[in-house]
């Protein structure tokens, strides 16, 4: 902390000339000495940090005047000479500074040393990619459309999507040597100052390095640090993030990733993908309540199967038995080390799925699923059954839309897996009652995590296990504070009697 | 201070964690495990009685080598040793959670099933099961399922109880009759064949623990109709035939018919007039009716019933056939029933539970006074209602 402070005053105190000395040590700095007519005119910047064609065509070429008569007295003068939009004039070091290694020019006249002009001509565009499609959030109906790196593409995305003055983006600088752009996206009006306040003393809180990522973020500013749950929704759909703000939520974006995280977020929106709005909402309903059973499938079945097959042989069907036993007559383990077998080896094949390029990847996906699961069962380490069991609960761990809410699902597995072995039945409803209690204490900025169900919010409900209809869903939720509850009005349909042509 | 007091609250909350942890790891010593490929698991289990001792006959399917059933024996003085004696006979331990079905062998159940019974009922960790008594020894019974496959008992009563007529019974039935007083226990019946085949052989009606009266498949469903709720089954009747050739003479056309019918008779097996009706679902109604001294149960009847292979001399499709079709069945019905109820008093034993009716009628309750008294002296009105629902496919 002491540290920080020091280093936060040095900074301040710096002068231009210190400014110049710590830049001139690095090579890619230039500083070239021009003339306009009388004036003596000095422009430093970063050679890798500028665009060499603007700066030629609209900068260097406009500074050689034809007009004789033309006196350059102060910056203003200058400023008025070129045809460029992005300056301002300003006495600030701190600011030059920022500028200076963000990829602006700095031009000093003569005739006044104490104000610089900033020119922005930086290439930001380079090195990035020009392709956004949504890979890691894949969608078949709607648009395909993700956020990419850098952070004014993404908001020229959510302002296109936006059209609205209400949507405010407000900016902050983190990080001691990265000095990212951090920005906080509300609608104004509609999302809970309370929210917003929060969330701006959070992040101006923050003392960190470099900011890697908007997951980094996410983690520093979280209400409990010791959870395995997400509490921010963090997603590179710009639908998604679109659908948050728009609901009340709180959007942050990071220059450098094109994933943002949105909150106060409750255990339901992780479950939410955007095809439940594109369909029907009947469909909708039945896919996302598919989800959520995929999850207690994913978390539980593994458990269940060494609880049973090691403690309460009396639950099983009478008809289950036969195959059961049959299927694990020539296994040598007892079922929790089966079961930990299997699963570490699905765990091995995706986390060298993830790693391998795609194309091996997908190849070594199916090669190590069916041959590997094929030659378990055949030398007999593993049952048929709990390879089905295994296989189904990681497919259905899979089906969250958001990754690190299934990550947490995989985790969790574990937990109850072992809780299974030592205690059966009681250990699983154990370690439910925990991770209940668990849910029940986590706050995402505040908020509960677990409403609508705790405390119960019944309207909220039309849009948790279920999608209704747009009919139901026009509110937005309570628990967000909006200032604005109302989302889009709903009208009636005049029934009227019509004959049967009026189908 | 303050943070002091955080520091302490979070090592308080870590060592109730610790602690909770140890208790688990306590609890589980408790908890015995039962690696399900590992055990001895039965679902069928003869109890017989044999020189005073109480012997049992275990059927345990071997899953894990092609499925054959071994039966293993033993004999003691109580069901708990009877139980530990089993597993001595066994590579693995015999455990009871996946039992099915109880078979009572005839001197068993003769004797009195109280003490079997009483130690099933606390045992956690057996299930809903179903209880059959037979005629013969168990032990015969458990033998002769040897090459069936392991639940073939268990599913055989199952389905009988489901659309064959056989009425219905497990632990819970058994046990609210045994301690319940103004009913008493009724178990199926089975028994081989003279082909070795497993068959339900009616109803046992117990007095008291003891067994005491078997009746007939045929009674049974007609138990059944009056007691279950499920009333799927086929009941089958033969008309009169003095009604029938009384109808022959009305018209001439029906006289040439009945002659082809009466050739035809002659030359196809089984009886013209006896079919079967389906019976499909139904109410039944018991109700007390007190006149000073006099008691009498009334017994409502709804059913309705679907028709196949009636007698060729009856048109159904004509009003005065269908009303007697109908009627007459209705009597049979009725009558039937009030033999098997007349039958069932004579031997002092009351399945119905008109004990319960009555108890819940009368100020005063005495299961004794009543079964001495009362009981021997009711009288018994039936009415049955049938509803013709389906009659097939006319020509």
């Amino acid at each position: 902390m002491e540290l920080g402070g020091h280093i936060m005053v040095d900074q301040n105190t710096l002068t231009f000339e210190e400014l110049m000395t710590l830049a001139k040590k690095s090579r890619d700095f230039s500083q070239i000495e021009n003339r306009v007519n009388e004036t003596k005119v000095l422009i430093s910047y970063f050679s890798t940090l500028v665009n060499h064609e603007l700066m030629q065509t609209s900068f260097l070429s406009n500074l050689n005047v034809k007009d004789e008569n033309l006196k350059i007295k102060s910056l203003k003068d200058l400023q008025e000479l070129l045809p460029l939009s992005e300056m301002s004039i300003t006495k600030d070091l701190s600011e030059i500074e920022n500028k200076l290694y963000k990829g602006q020019l700095i031009v000093q006249i003569e005739n006044d040393t104490s104000e610089f002009l900033l020119i922005n001509i930086n290439s930001c565009q380079t090195g990035l990619r020009q392709f956004n499609d949504s890979e890691n959030e894949f969608s078949v109906v709607g648009p395909k459309m993700g956020f990419v790196e850098d952070i004014d593409t993404n908001m020229n995305l959510l302002r296109r999507k936006i059209n609205s003055p209400k949507l405010v983006i407000e900016e902050i600088l983190i990080g001691s040597l990265s000095k990212t752009r951090v920005m906080i996206v509300y609608m104004d009006g509609i999302t809970s100052e309370q929210h917003i306040n929060t969330v701006r003393e959070r992040l101006a809180d923050i003392d960190i390095d470099i900011v890697w990522d908007t997951s980094l973020l996410d983690q520093v500013i979280r209400d409990n640090q010791n959870t395995p749950f997400p509490l921010y929704l963090s997603t590179e759909r710009i639908d998604r993030i679109t659908y948050t703000i728009v609901s009340g939520q709180i959007a942050i974006f990071s220059d450098g990733t094109p994933y943002a995280i949105s909150g106060p977020s409750t255990l339901f929106d992780f479950f939410i993908s955007p095809e439940d709005y594109y369909l029907n909402w009947v469909l909708g309903s039945f896919f996302r309540f598919i989800r959520i059973m995929g999850v207690f499938f994913s978390i539980f079945t593994s458990s269940i199967y060494v609880a049973v097959l090691t403690f309460h042989y009396e639950v099983i069907p009478k008809d289950l038995l036969g195959p059961l036993i049959e299927s694990r007559a020539n296994v040598p383990f007892p079922p929790i080390l089966e079961v930990i077998f299997l699963e570490l080896t699905i765990e091995l094949l995706r986390e060298a799925g993830a790693r391998l390029p795609t194309k091996v990847g997908q190849t070594l996906g199916i090669v190590g699923g069916i041959v590997i699961g094929q030659a378990a069962v055949a030398a007999a380490l593993t049952s048929n059954i709990l390879l089905i069991i295994v296989a189904l609960s990681a497919l259905s761990s899979f089906t969250t839309p958001i990754f690190v809410m299934s990550n947490t699902i995989r985790v969790l597995r574990f937990v109850f897996i072992i809780l299974a072995s030592f205690l059966g039945g009681l250990g699983i409803i154990l370690g439910f009652v925990f991770l209940l209690a668990h849910l029940f204490r986590l706050k995402s900025f505040g908020t509960p995590y677990l409403v609508p169900l705790y405390p119960f919010r019944r309207n909220a409900l039309a849009d948790s296990f279920i999608r209704s209809s747009f009919k139901f869903i026009n509110k937005r939720p309570e628990y967000l504070r909006p200032r604005d509850p109302l989302k889009y009005g709903v009208k009636k349909k005049k029934k009227t009697k019509g004959d049967l042509s009026d189908e | 201070m303050n943070s002091m007091k955080a520091s302490y609250m979070k090592s308080k909350f870590i060592i109730s964690i610790i602690v909770s942890l140890v208790f688990c790891t306590l609890l589980s010593g408790c908890v015995p495990r039962s690696i399900i490929d590992e055990l001895g698991i039965t679902h069928t289990i003869g109890i017989d009685e044999e020189n005073g001792k109480l012997t049992a006959t275990v059927l345990y399917p071997n899953y894990t080598n092609s499925n054959k059933s071994s039966v293993i024996k033993t004999a003691a003085d109580n069901p708990s040793t009877l139980k530990s004696n089993l597993g001595h006979k066994s590579q693995s331990q015999i455990v009871l959670g996946q039992i099915r079905t109880f078979v009572f062998g005839d001197s068993y159940s003769k004797a009195g099933i109280s003490r079997v019974l009483e130690t099933i009922c606390k045992d956690a960790t057996i299930g809903n099961i179903t209880f059959v008594v037979s005629d013969l020894k168990a032990e015969d019974i458990i033998r002769g399922l040897k090459t069936a496959p392991p639940l073939y008992l268990s599913h055989l009563l199952e389905t009988s109880v489901l659309h064959e007529g056989t009425p219905e019974t497990n632990i819970h039935t058994l046990v609210s009759q045994y301690y319940g007083s103004g009913i008493d226990i009724y178990l199926p019946n089975i028994s081989f064949d003279n082909d070795k085949q497993l068959i339900i052989n009616g109803l046992t009606i117990f007095k008291g623990e003891k067994s005491k009266l078997t009746i007939s498949n045929k009674e049974a469903f007609l138990f059944k109709l009056m007691n279950d709720k499920n009333k799927s089954g086929y009941y089958d009747i033969t008309l009169p035939i003095k009604d029938n050739q009384k109808e022959k003479d009305d018209k001439q056309q029906k006289q040439h018919n009945d002659k082809k019918q009466g050739d035809q008779s002659e030359k196809r097996p089984g009886n013209e007039n006896n079919f079967a009706l389906k019976s499909l679902y139904g109410k039944h109604k018991i109700t007390l009716h007190k006149k000073g001294d006099e008691n009498t149960i009334n017994m409502n009847l709804t059913l309705n019933v679907e028709l196949k292979g009636i007698p060729e001399s009856i048109h159904i499709e004509k009003k005065e056939d269908y009303e007697y079709l109908k009627k007459t069945m209705e009597k049979i019905i009725a009558k039937d029933t009030e033999t098997l109820l007349k039958k069932l008093q004579q031997n002092e034993v009351d399945p119905f539970g008109f004990g319960i009716i009555y108890r819940s009628e009368s100020k005063e309750w005495n299961e004794k006074e009543f079964y001495q008294t009362i009981y021997p002296k009711m009288k018994f009105s039936v009415k049955t209602e049938l509803i013709l629902r389906q009659l097939g496919v006319g020509e």
